[in-house]
Protein backbone atom coordinates (compact mmCIF):
# COMPACT_ATOMS: atom_id res chain seq x y z
CA UNK A 1 0.00 0.00 0.00
CA UNK A 2 1.54 3.31 -1.13
CA UNK A 3 1.63 6.56 0.83
CA UNK A 4 -0.78 8.22 -1.64
CA UNK A 5 -3.35 5.54 -0.96
CA UNK A 6 -2.77 6.07 2.75
CA UNK A 7 -3.35 9.80 2.36
CA UNK A 8 -6.71 9.10 0.73
CA UNK A 9 -7.60 6.71 3.56
CA UNK A 10 -6.59 9.31 6.16
CA UNK A 11 -8.93 11.90 4.59
CA UNK A 12 -11.68 9.31 4.44
CA UNK A 13 -11.02 8.50 8.10
CA UNK A 14 -11.40 12.11 9.27
CA UNK A 15 -14.63 12.34 7.27
CA UNK A 16 -15.91 9.30 9.19
CA UNK A 17 -16.28 7.17 6.08
CA UNK A 18 -13.78 4.37 6.68
CA UNK A 19 -14.68 0.82 7.63
CA UNK A 20 -13.06 -0.92 10.63
CA UNK A 21 -10.93 -2.94 8.16
CA UNK A 22 -9.61 0.22 6.49
CA UNK A 23 -8.91 1.74 9.89
CA UNK A 24 -6.97 -1.37 10.89
CA UNK A 25 -4.88 -0.94 7.71
CA UNK A 26 -4.14 2.69 8.66
CA UNK A 27 -3.07 1.75 12.17
CA UNK A 28 -0.86 -1.06 10.92
CA UNK A 29 0.74 1.12 8.24
CA UNK A 30 1.58 3.99 10.59
CA UNK A 31 2.94 1.59 13.21
CA UNK A 32 5.49 0.31 10.68
CA UNK A 33 6.10 3.16 8.21
CA UNK A 34 6.59 6.27 10.33
CA UNK A 35 8.85 8.54 8.21
CA UNK A 36 8.32 11.80 10.07
CA UNK A 37 6.53 13.66 7.23
CA UNK A 38 3.36 14.09 9.28
CA UNK A 39 4.50 13.35 12.85
CA UNK A 40 1.23 14.11 14.65
CA UNK A 41 -0.93 11.97 12.36
CA UNK A 42 1.72 9.24 12.53
CA UNK A 43 1.75 9.45 16.31
CA UNK A 44 -2.02 9.31 16.46
CA UNK A 45 -2.44 6.23 14.28
CA UNK A 46 0.58 4.45 15.72
CA UNK A 47 -0.88 5.08 19.19
CA UNK A 48 -4.12 3.37 18.12
CA UNK A 49 -2.16 0.57 16.43
CA UNK A 50 0.10 -0.01 19.43
CA UNK A 51 -2.85 -0.12 21.80
CA UNK A 52 -4.29 -3.03 19.81
CA UNK A 53 -1.05 -4.95 20.43
CA UNK A 54 -1.20 -4.68 24.23
CA UNK A 55 -1.65 -8.02 25.94
CA UNK A 56 -2.52 -8.86 29.49
CA UNK A 57 0.18 -10.16 31.82
CA UNK A 58 0.49 -13.88 30.92
CA UNK A 59 1.78 -14.70 34.39
CA UNK A 60 -1.59 -13.79 35.84
CA UNK A 61 -3.85 -16.76 35.27
CA UNK A 62 -7.57 -16.55 35.54
CA UNK A 63 -8.65 -19.00 38.19
CA UNK A 64 -12.21 -20.16 37.98
CA UNK A 65 -13.66 -21.74 41.12
CA UNK A 66 -14.11 -25.49 40.68
CA UNK A 67 -17.48 -26.10 42.30
CA UNK A 68 -19.38 -22.89 41.98
CA UNK A 69 -23.06 -23.43 42.42
CA UNK A 70 -25.14 -21.79 39.75
CA UNK A 71 -28.71 -20.72 40.32
CA UNK A 72 -30.70 -21.17 37.17
CA UNK A 73 -32.82 -18.32 35.83
CA UNK A 74 -36.51 -18.55 36.75
CA UNK A 75 -35.74 -21.34 39.21
CA UNK A 76 -37.43 -20.75 42.55
CA UNK A 77 -35.21 -20.07 45.47
CA UNK A 78 -34.28 -23.03 47.66
CA UNK A 79 -35.87 -21.30 50.63
CA UNK A 80 -39.57 -22.11 50.35
CA UNK A 81 -41.51 -19.10 51.60
CA UNK A 82 -44.93 -20.71 50.92
CA UNK A 83 -44.06 -23.59 53.22
CA UNK A 84 -42.88 -21.14 55.87
CA UNK A 85 -46.09 -19.07 55.63
CA UNK A 86 -48.20 -22.23 56.11
CA UNK A 87 -46.32 -23.11 59.30
CA UNK A 88 -46.74 -19.53 60.54
CA UNK A 89 -50.51 -19.61 59.86
CA UNK A 90 -50.94 -22.89 61.78
CA UNK A 91 -48.96 -21.49 64.71
CA UNK A 92 -51.05 -18.29 64.82
CA UNK A 93 -54.33 -20.28 64.81
CA UNK A 94 -53.06 -22.58 67.56
CA UNK A 95 -51.99 -19.62 69.70
CA UNK A 96 -55.36 -17.91 69.16
CA UNK A 97 -57.30 -21.01 70.20
CA UNK A 98 -55.16 -21.42 73.33
CA UNK A 99 -55.74 -17.78 74.26
CA UNK A 100 -59.54 -18.09 73.84
CA UNK A 101 -59.56 -21.29 75.90
CA UNK A 102 -57.63 -19.61 78.72
CA UNK A 103 -59.88 -16.53 78.75
CA UNK A 104 -63.06 -18.59 79.32
CA UNK A 105 -64.29 -18.72 83.05
CA UNK A 106 -64.02 -22.27 84.35
CA UNK A 107 -67.26 -22.28 86.52
CA UNK A 108 -69.75 -20.98 83.96
CA UNK A 109 -71.27 -24.36 83.17
CA UNK A 110 -71.68 -25.45 86.82
CA UNK A 111 -73.35 -22.28 88.17
CA UNK A 112 -77.18 -22.52 88.80
CA UNK A 113 -79.76 -19.71 88.36
CA UNK A 114 -80.21 -19.41 92.17
CA UNK A 115 -76.47 -18.86 92.59
CA UNK A 116 -76.30 -16.11 89.97
CA UNK A 117 -79.59 -14.14 90.62
CA UNK A 118 -81.46 -13.13 93.82
CA UNK A 119 -84.98 -14.44 94.58
CA UNK A 120 -86.43 -10.96 94.01
CA UNK A 121 -84.88 -10.72 90.51
CA UNK A 122 -86.25 -14.13 89.58
CA UNK A 123 -89.77 -13.15 90.78
CA UNK A 124 -89.62 -9.87 88.85
CA UNK A 125 -88.58 -11.63 85.65
CA UNK A 126 -91.39 -14.14 86.14
CA UNK A 127 -93.97 -11.34 86.51
CA UNK A 128 -92.75 -9.54 83.40
CA UNK A 129 -92.80 -12.69 81.32
CA UNK A 130 -96.32 -13.50 82.61
CA UNK A 131 -97.74 -10.06 81.73
CA UNK A 132 -96.15 -10.26 78.27
CA UNK A 133 -97.72 -13.68 77.65
CA UNK A 134 -101.18 -12.43 78.88
CA UNK A 135 -100.99 -9.50 76.46
CA UNK A 136 -100.21 -11.85 73.58
CA UNK A 137 -103.09 -14.15 74.61
CA UNK A 138 -105.66 -11.29 74.70
CA UNK A 139 -104.61 -10.06 71.24
CA UNK A 140 -104.74 -13.63 69.96
CA UNK A 141 -108.36 -14.05 71.18
CA UNK A 142 -109.39 -10.81 69.45
CA UNK A 143 -107.93 -12.06 66.17
CA UNK A 144 -109.62 -15.41 66.63
CA UNK A 145 -113.07 -13.70 66.88
CA UNK A 146 -112.49 -11.95 63.56
CA UNK A 147 -111.55 -15.26 61.95
CA UNK A 148 -114.85 -16.77 63.33
CA UNK A 149 -116.85 -14.07 61.53
CA UNK A 150 -115.05 -14.87 58.30
CA UNK A 151 -116.01 -18.54 58.72
CA UNK A 152 -119.71 -17.57 59.02
CA UNK A 153 -119.41 -15.46 55.84
CA UNK A 154 -117.87 -18.28 53.83
CA UNK A 155 -120.52 -20.75 55.13
CA UNK A 156 -123.37 -18.42 53.97
CA UNK A 157 -121.67 -17.95 50.57
CA UNK A 158 -121.50 -21.73 50.18
CA UNK A 159 -125.28 -22.11 50.86
CA UNK A 160 -126.23 -19.45 48.28
CA UNK A 161 -124.16 -21.10 45.62
CA UNK A 162 -125.82 -24.49 46.34
CA UNK B 1 -22.75 -23.58 29.94
CA UNK B 2 -20.16 -26.26 30.69
CA UNK B 3 -16.52 -25.59 31.57
CA UNK B 4 -15.57 -26.79 28.09
CA UNK B 5 -17.96 -24.32 26.38
CA UNK B 6 -16.82 -21.55 28.70
CA UNK B 7 -13.17 -22.23 27.81
CA UNK B 8 -14.05 -22.28 24.13
CA UNK B 9 -16.36 -19.24 23.90
CA UNK B 10 -15.52 -16.91 26.77
CA UNK B 11 -11.87 -17.34 27.74
CA UNK B 12 -10.57 -16.37 24.25
CA UNK B 13 -12.08 -12.91 24.85
CA UNK B 14 -9.50 -12.36 27.58
CA UNK B 15 -7.15 -10.03 25.61
CA UNK B 16 -9.97 -8.01 24.10
CA UNK B 17 -11.68 -7.55 27.45
CA UNK B 18 -8.36 -6.68 29.09
CA UNK B 19 -7.68 -3.95 26.52
CA UNK B 20 -11.16 -2.57 27.00
CA UNK B 21 -10.71 -2.50 30.79
CA UNK B 22 -7.34 -0.82 30.23
CA UNK B 23 -8.87 1.80 27.93
CA UNK B 24 -11.24 2.75 30.74
CA UNK B 25 -9.03 2.45 33.81
CA UNK B 26 -5.78 3.47 32.02
CA UNK B 27 -4.01 1.44 34.69
CA UNK B 28 -2.52 -1.99 33.95
CA UNK B 29 -2.87 -3.46 37.45
CA UNK B 30 -6.42 -2.19 37.82
CA UNK B 31 -7.31 -3.63 34.41
CA UNK B 32 -5.91 -7.04 35.50
CA UNK B 33 -8.04 -6.90 38.64
CA UNK B 34 -11.11 -6.02 36.59
CA UNK B 35 -10.43 -8.94 34.25
CA UNK B 36 -10.16 -11.37 37.16
CA UNK B 37 -13.39 -10.08 38.71
CA UNK B 38 -15.21 -10.19 35.38
CA UNK B 39 -14.24 -13.78 34.59
CA UNK B 40 -15.31 -14.97 38.03
CA UNK B 41 -18.60 -13.11 37.57
CA UNK B 42 -19.08 -14.62 34.11
CA UNK B 43 -18.28 -18.08 35.46
CA UNK B 44 -20.83 -17.79 38.25
CA UNK B 45 -23.43 -16.52 35.77
CA UNK B 46 -22.53 -19.01 33.05
CA UNK B 47 -26.07 -20.35 32.84
CA UNK B 48 -27.36 -16.89 31.91
CA UNK B 49 -24.71 -16.72 29.18
CA UNK B 50 -26.46 -19.55 27.33
CA UNK B 51 -29.49 -17.34 26.85
CA UNK B 52 -27.54 -14.25 25.73
CA UNK B 53 -27.65 -13.64 22.00
CA UNK B 54 -24.41 -11.68 21.67
CA UNK B 55 -22.13 -12.98 24.39
CA UNK B 56 -19.22 -10.70 23.51
CA UNK B 57 -21.35 -7.56 23.75
CA UNK B 58 -22.65 -8.78 27.11
CA UNK B 59 -19.11 -9.39 28.38
CA UNK B 60 -18.00 -5.95 27.19
CA UNK B 61 -20.85 -4.33 29.13
CA UNK B 62 -19.84 -6.23 32.28
CA UNK B 63 -16.23 -5.08 31.85
CA UNK B 64 -17.39 -1.50 31.47
CA UNK B 65 -19.48 -1.59 34.65
CA UNK B 66 -16.78 -3.38 36.61
CA UNK B 67 -14.10 -0.93 35.44
CA UNK B 68 -16.20 2.08 36.42
CA UNK B 69 -16.87 0.48 39.83
CA UNK B 70 -13.16 -0.08 40.36
CA UNK B 71 -12.36 3.53 39.44
CA UNK B 72 -14.98 4.75 41.91
CA UNK B 73 -13.59 2.49 44.63
CA UNK B 74 -10.06 3.73 44.00
CA UNK B 75 -11.17 7.34 44.24
CA UNK B 76 -12.57 6.59 47.70
CA UNK B 77 -9.28 4.99 48.84
CA UNK B 78 -6.39 7.42 48.25
CA UNK B 79 -3.04 5.62 47.91
CA UNK B 80 0.01 6.97 49.68
CA UNK B 81 2.53 8.44 47.23
CA UNK B 82 5.52 6.73 48.84
CA UNK B 83 3.98 3.30 48.29
CA UNK B 84 3.35 4.02 44.60
CA UNK B 85 6.94 5.17 44.04
CA UNK B 86 8.25 2.03 45.73
CA UNK B 87 6.05 -0.18 43.56
CA UNK B 88 7.20 1.51 40.35
CA UNK B 89 10.91 1.31 41.16
CA UNK B 90 10.72 -2.31 42.29
CA UNK B 91 8.61 -3.88 39.56
CA UNK B 92 8.62 -1.56 36.53
CA UNK B 93 9.82 -3.21 33.31
CA UNK B 94 10.52 -1.69 29.89
CA UNK B 95 7.16 -2.98 28.61
CA UNK B 96 5.35 -1.40 31.51
CA UNK B 97 7.03 1.96 30.95
CA UNK B 98 6.17 1.85 27.25
CA UNK B 99 2.60 1.02 28.19
CA UNK B 100 2.54 3.94 30.60
CA UNK B 101 3.69 6.31 27.84
CA UNK B 102 1.05 4.96 25.47
CA UNK B 103 -1.65 5.18 28.11
CA UNK B 104 -0.65 8.76 28.81
CA UNK B 105 -1.14 9.62 25.11
CA UNK B 106 -4.55 7.94 25.12
CA UNK B 107 -5.52 9.74 28.31
CA UNK B 108 -4.73 13.08 26.65
CA UNK B 109 -6.95 12.22 23.67
CA UNK B 110 -9.84 10.92 25.78
CA UNK B 111 -9.76 13.96 28.06
CA UNK B 112 -10.76 16.16 25.11
CA UNK B 113 -13.94 14.20 24.38
CA UNK B 114 -17.39 14.34 25.99
CA UNK B 115 -18.55 11.14 27.72
CA UNK B 116 -20.55 9.53 24.90
CA UNK B 117 -17.96 10.33 22.23
CA UNK B 118 -15.25 8.99 24.54
CA UNK B 119 -17.08 5.69 24.94
CA UNK B 120 -17.63 5.35 21.20
CA UNK B 121 -14.00 6.29 20.56
CA UNK B 122 -12.82 3.53 22.91
CA UNK B 123 -14.95 0.89 21.23
CA UNK B 124 -14.27 1.93 17.64
CA UNK B 125 -10.70 3.25 17.61
CA UNK B 126 -9.13 1.25 20.40
CA UNK B 127 -11.15 -1.95 20.21
CA UNK B 128 -12.01 -1.99 16.49
CA UNK B 129 -15.74 -2.70 16.87
CA UNK B 130 -18.06 -1.82 13.99
CA UNK B 131 -20.81 0.78 14.38
CA UNK B 132 -23.45 -1.98 14.53
CA UNK B 133 -21.60 -3.69 17.40
CA UNK B 134 -21.24 -0.38 19.26
CA UNK B 135 -24.97 0.23 18.86
CA UNK B 136 -25.65 -3.10 20.54
CA UNK B 137 -23.10 -2.64 23.34
CA UNK B 138 -24.15 0.90 24.25
CA UNK B 139 -27.84 0.58 23.33
CA UNK B 140 -27.64 3.55 20.98
CA UNK B 141 -29.14 4.01 17.54
CA UNK B 142 -27.25 4.13 14.23
CA UNK B 143 -27.20 7.90 13.81
CA UNK B 144 -26.12 8.55 17.43
CA UNK B 145 -23.06 6.34 16.96
CA UNK B 146 -22.22 7.75 13.52
CA UNK B 147 -22.55 11.38 14.57
CA UNK B 148 -20.66 10.91 17.86
CA UNK B 149 -17.80 9.15 16.10
CA UNK B 150 -17.59 11.86 13.45
CA UNK B 151 -17.57 14.61 16.08
CA UNK B 152 -14.95 12.82 18.15
CA UNK B 153 -12.68 12.58 15.11
CA UNK B 154 -13.23 16.25 14.32
CA UNK B 155 -12.15 17.23 17.83
CA UNK B 156 -9.03 15.05 17.59
CA UNK B 157 -8.18 16.36 14.12
CA UNK B 158 -8.45 19.98 15.30
CA UNK B 159 -6.15 19.12 18.18
CA UNK B 160 -3.61 17.53 15.83
CA UNK B 161 -3.80 20.54 13.45
CA UNK B 162 -3.21 22.90 16.37
CA UNK B 163 -0.08 21.00 17.35
CA UNK B 164 1.17 20.92 13.74
CA UNK B 165 0.44 24.59 12.95
CA UNK B 166 0.94 26.34 16.26
CA UNK B 167 2.85 23.82 18.37
CA UNK B 168 0.14 23.98 21.06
Amino acid sequence: MGSKEIQILVEKYWAGKTSPTEEAKLKAWYSEHADGTDPETERYFSMLGNFAKIKSDPSISIELPENTSVRRINQPSRFNYTYLSRIAAVLIIAMGLTLIWKMQPNNISTATTEEVYTQEEIQQSYEEAKSALLLIASKLNKGKDAVGQLDKFSETKKRISE
Amino acid sequence: MTRKQFNKNILPLREKLYRYALSITLDTSLAEDVLQDVFIKLWTKRDQLDQVENQEAWCVRIVRNQSLDRIRQRKRQPVELEKVQYAVSAFATTDMLEHEDLLQQIRLVLEKLPEQQREIFRLRELMGYSNAEIEEILHLNHSQVKVSLFRARQIIRKQIDKIINYGV
